[in-house]
């Protein structure tokens, strides 16, 4: 059933909001300067360092070939690093931060 | 078109199939998508990995498919540029937009950038910039469908289109987004299959030795080793940059890849979702690439584009040489499975397009910008199926009139809008407590003018290569906006925000907002399964 969308939510400044927020961005800045400053560093080498890119490192591979590889490399472990973070971290406090502002506005858990 | 006698019969038999299948899907989703969550969310109740499943097949498109591996095939290495764009864009997804736009939205992205900004104006502007991508998105899918056609299918591209029209509206109207998801889980499936049985066919010719694929790839492509290098398809520096901005900057904004995080019952899942994307996504870019250089190697560029001058024969004939060369059984087998498959790839993405357009004209424009938000569910639906069918009828009539004209170039300026009007307002609104409705509208219109604008005096479309005004010279020799329009979009924003007067109801929704982004209080409940 639809559920009421305006449900009253008490002013409660930051039980634990804060520190969630906090969890949040902690993890996610450095991995998303991560992921897209590869990405674009890979980019510019791409654009402006033709020779270094063209280098042969084994057989056919070249160093524009490996710096692709490693992008693909980069956002997989990512995405990893970020589950289990997200996983341990962050959804238990969220869920307790839910609890505890819902009990506050009579709000029964569904 | 390039199969010829069997492989012909069979593809038209796998496609057939695929339809039958669909629309039997479709009439049985029409039974459980029960009312407005139902159209337009599923229900929210899709695991992880299913919908990661969907949002593959309604992110990989033809383009990706046939497109890439045809970039890779006659240009070599810069084909790559778009596999990366593709994969590294969902890092942003993950990290900052899947999550909040759960836990605060009800069916579209605007409803994320519109809580805290509850003007109408913002809706109105959102839902312009929203449905502008998707248009452009889906006129680049069907115009497309004609060049494919003639390649793939022996049928006469007035048909595919009108025939792929027809089935996308159906999906949507009958079937709503229960439809279309399981029309995208199919397709993202088959795709996969027939890329890792390609895949797997060409490693085994070369020992499963990419690198003397890749030397036999830059021999015959008589390049040599500039064939492994940056720099054959992309001659202006400043293009690489302003297309990579664009695409892993963008897919945070599409509106129909963002409305499919609604149909998971939290935001938990929504984060497992994207990383089931990224793991199928991924691996399927990493073998489009190897496909398209398995192609310059076994197929040849002259062949290649003898049959399409794009290279969206590569993929497809490739398949045929795999199966044992054009004639015997296994390469008309193939070929016929990847030539239907391709066309099961258009047939999800643009379904998952109109949807999204007719959710953003429904819920956005209709309910909040016209109603203030009091629309009965059942006639939020209604109108949606309208919008559906109105939608398709124009898309169809579009590429009909346009289908001669090469608009490849529409899914990059698709990108290049969400990522320069959708994604500041998103950023903003979630980070920044002094933003306001002036400045959502302010980013939104310069974000939206600035990439349109370019485009239209760019290369892609005045000029020589363009498709008008063939005598003049391009304005500009950017190919791709993002460069200068997603810093415009940011900016304006910005700057309207701060020369405004401040909007207190702005402000003090900020602190709820964030509760509600965060952890997900008082977010859509999925709903109860009765069965």
């Amino acid at each position: 059933m639809a559920v009421e969308r305006e449900a009253e939510i008490p002013d409660v400044p930051a039980f634990g909001v804060r520190e969630l927020k906090r969890r949040k961005l902690r993890i996610s800045i450095p991995l998303l300067v991560l992921a897209l400053g590869s990405y674009f560093l890979a980019l510019l080498g791409f654009a402006y360092w033709p020779d270094v890119m063209g280098q042969k490192l084994i057989g056919a591979f070249n160093v524009a070939y490996l710096v692709a590889v490693a992008v693909f490399v980069i956002t997989f472990a990512v995405a990893a690093i970020h589950a289990r973070y997200a996983n341990r971290e962050i959804d238990p406090l969220a869920a307790e931060i839910r609890k505890h502002l819902e009990a506050d506005a009579g709000v029964t858990e569904r | 078109v390039i199969s010829k006698g069997g492989a012909e019969t069979l593809s038209v038999v796998f496609f057939a199939a695929f339809v039958a299948a669909s629309l039997g899907i479709t009439f049985w989703a029409a039974k459980v998508a029960k009312g407005a969550s139902g159209f337009f969310a599923a229900g929210r109740t899709l695991k992880g990995w299913q919908n990661g499943l969907a949002i593959a097949g309604d992110y990989m498109s033809a383009a990706a498919f046939l497109g890439i591996a045809g970039i890779v095939a006659l240009s070599g290495f810069d084909g790559l540029m778009y596999s990366i764009g593709f994969v590294v864009a969902w890092v942003l997804v993950v990290l900052v937009v899947a999550e909040p736009l759960r836990n605060v939205g009800k069916y579209t992205i605007t409803d994320v950038m519109a809580y805290r900004l509850r003007s109408r104006g913002v809706r109105a502007a959102a839902a312009i910039s929203s449905v502008t991508i998707v248009l452009f998105y889906l006129l680049a899918q069907m115009v497309g469908i004609g060049a494919v056609t003639t390649l793939l299918l022996p049928l006469d591209p007035n048909v595919a289109i009108a025939l792929v029209g027809a089935l996308m509206i159906t999906y949507v109207v009958v079937g709503g987004m229960v439809a279309t998801t399981y029309v995208q889980m199919v397709k993202a499936v088959l795709l996969m299959a027939s890329a890792i049985v390609m895949t797997v066919l060409l490693l085994a010719q070369f020992d499963f030795n990419i690198s003397s694929l890749l030397s036999s790839a830059a021999e015959a492509s008589g390049k040599g080793d500039a064939f492994l290098e940056p720099g054959l398809l992309f001659t202006n520096d400043l293009d690489i940059i302003s297309l990579g901005l664009g695409l892993a900057l963008g897919t945070a904004g599409l509106p129909h890849i963002m409305m499919r995080f609604y149909t998971v019952p939290h935001a938990a899942v929504a984060r497992s979702s994207v990383n089931w994307v990224i793991g199928i996504n991924g691996t399927f870019l990493l073998m489009t690439t190897l496909l398209g250089f398995g192609a310059a190697a076994l197929v040849g560029a002259s062949a290649i584009q003898a049959a399409n001058p794009g290279g969206n024969s590569a993929a497809p004939m490739l398949a045929a040489e795999l199966g044992g060369g054009s004639g015997s059984v296994g390469g008309d087998l193939l070929l016929a499975f990847v030539a239907a498959v391709a066309f099961a790839t258009i047939l999800a993405v643009v379904a998952g397009l109109t949807i999204a357009a007719a959710a953003n004209i429904s819920h956005d424009v209709y309910v909040h910008f016209l109603r203030g938000g009091d629309v009965d569910p059942r006639r939020e639906v209604r109108i949606a199926k309208i919008a559906t069918v109105v939608v398709g009828v124009v898309a169809i009539a579009i590429s009909l009139a346009a289908k001669n004209l090469n608009v490849a170039f529409l899914v990059g300026l698709a990108f290049a809008i969400a990522a320069s009007a959708n994604l500041p307002v998103l950023v903003y609104a979630l980070f920044w407590r002094r933003f306001n409705s002036a400045g959502a509208v302010g980013a939104i219109a310069v974000g939206l003018v600035t990439a349109v604008g370019l485009v239209l005096v760019s290369p892609q479309v005045i000029g020589p290569e363009g498709i008008m005004l063939k005598g003049t010279e391009p304005l500009i020799k950017l190919t791709n906006p993002g460069l200068i329009s997603i810093p415009a979009g940011f900016l304006g924003g910005w700057l309207v925000t701060l020369l405004t007067s401040r909007e207190p109801g702005s402000e003090e929704r900020f602190d709820e907002f964030e509760t509600r982004a965060f952890s997900g209080l008082g977010a859509e409940q999925a709903e109860r399964v009765t069965t």
